[in-house]
């Protein structure tokens, strides 16, 4: 019985560390790709992880601001076994924890007194490359669903099909390669913008997008 | 039996530390600074200028149609107000006297409110009345109802009105239609044939009377401060500031 008692301790552990990677990038169930971090794949950012937005001058409220091409992601996906290695990429958002988790941090006292804070399906993303990839490649997005860690598929999990680089066509390419021998589908650039309109209040905001990669079996 | 389960269960709680497999992420902190941006055009001259040189001014008025357009565009919830200023907040500044004599009835205090504004379009968003939308009254007039027209004045002119002062747009308070939304008179869609609630056109007229006593002069709660014959203005040269403040709704 005492025996069986440390069996149901170790599967409940288990159960809670599994569940510490509940945010929407969590470990993949097959290894059949190489490792991102400590083997031969790569995910590479190669521009900064600040995008910031001021609006300052009544023309930014009216028009709005993009800033275009301020993320680009790399990859290089190397497989394991042969045949098998497929992944999927997306975005989610996240507000660091504030609530309500519908609305953008705040992160100072507000400038202001009316309006409204600033919620979460208010960025708009565009994700793009040379072969057209993405799941909605070139079109803006928002995060309709307006909650913490709402996900926007990149390149979604195509369920088993996988699709290898070279047709540059639109499909969406999930296998293995690389951005240095397959530049135009393995290359990811995102545009941001932001229209606030007028009935925001005036402030400082924060949000991230976090981007992962993962292996789908 | 018991071992092979044993290890089999930490072989499983292990897995989930696993790190040989394809997972990355990377982050983008996206900041948004939104800056309370007011702005008010003004495209029509700073000056105007009132010479009543002959008698059927005096007793006619003078009117400037459109002598002012105010443009808006605001970020956010705004008020839009004019209030008369000058040297005491109550009357105008009198810069030279025509007058050579010495008449105790020769008055050259004359009350700011003397000088009426009408605005195109009406107050959408404060307290009906407490605006320059009502026409100006005729200059014959049995009995006017002084202050409805006149310039709401003080000696502190960046303190917002009450709400018992007029507004061009909006209202002090922020309840429910105390305030204009946020918005662009380069946006805003009018209503066909209306201004926006972003565009304004100012009217001003001054009304001396005879004698010239501005019997339209008054206080926004309609009490008169028209001259009181035998009183009349002291003939000379006079001036104010009338000055129109945007503000976030407050």
């Amino acid at each position: 019985m005492k025996f069986y008692g440390k069996i149901i301790l170790l599967l409940i552990v288990n159960l809670l560390a599994v569940n510490t990677f509940s945010q929407p990038c969590s470990n993949p169930t097959t290894s059949n790709c190489a490792d991102a971090i400590a083997g031969t794949s790569k995910f590479l950012m190669s521009t900064p992880g600040n995008v910031n937005f001021t609006f300052d001058d009544m023309q930014k409220y009216v028009s709005g601001i993009t800033n275009s091409g301020s993320t680009q992601l790399r990859l290089k996906v190397d497989e394991i076994i042969a045949g098998n290695c497929k992944w999927k990429l997306m975005m989610y958002i996240d507000n660091n924890g504030y609530l309500p988790t519908n609305e953008w941090e705040q992160v100072i006292t507000p400038y202001g007194l009316s309006g409204n804070n600033p919620e979460l399906n208010l960025i708009q993303v565009k994700v793009y490359n040379g072969c057209g990839t993405p799941l909605s490649s070139g079109i803006f997005q928002t995060f309709t669903n307006n909650v913490n860690y709402d996900i926007l598929d990149i390149i979604p999990d195509l369920l088993g099909v996988r699709n290898m680089p070279g047709s540059c066509d639109g499909t969406n390419i999930n296998g293995p390669g690389s951005y240095l021998t397959n530049y135009n589908e393995y290359n990811f650039n995102i545009d941001y913008r932001i229209l606030p309109g007028y009935a925001l209040k005036s402030g400082v905001y924060q949000i991230k997008i976090n981007f992962c990669l993962v292996e789908v079996p | 039996m018991k071992k092979i389960i044993l290890i089999v269960s930490f072989l499983g709680f292990f897995s989930a530390f696993s790190f040989g497999q394809l997972i990355d992420e990377k982050n983008v902190t996206v900041t948004m600074d939104l800056q309370p941006v007011l702005q008010l055009h003004m495209t029509t001259s700073d000056q105007v200028d009132f010479v009543f040189d002959d008698i059927r001014e005096y007793y006619g008025g003078i009117i400037k149609y459109a002598a002012t357009i105010l443009k808006v565009s605001s970020s956010v919830s705004w008020d839009l107000y004019a209030v008369g200023t000058s040297q005491n907040g109550t009357t105008w500044d009198q810069q030279m006297s025509y007058s050579t004599v010495v008449n105790p009835n020769s008055v050259s205090a004359l009350p700011l409110s003397l000088l009426e504004l009408h605005q195109y379009e009406a107050n959408a968003f404060g307290l009906a009345g407490f605006d320059y939308s009502e026409l100006f009254q005729a200059a014959n007039v049995a009995i006017p109802v002084t202050g409805q027209n006149s310039i709401y004045n003080s000696a502190t002119p960046y303190t917002a009105p009450l709400a018992t002062d007029k507004y061009i747009q909006g209202s002090a308070g922020t309840g429910l239609l105390l305030g204009a939304p946020g918005g662009s008179y380069l946006t805003a869609v009018p209503a066909a044939g209306a201004f926006s609630n972003y565009y304004f056109t100012i009217d001003y007229r001054i009304l001396p009377g005879l004698p010239a006593t501005f019997p339209m002069a008054g206080t926004s709660a309609l009490v008169s401060e028209a001259l009181v014959p035998p009183q009349y203005a002291e003939p000379g040269v006079y001036t104010m500031n009338a000055k129109y403040i945007l503000l976030e709704d407050q």
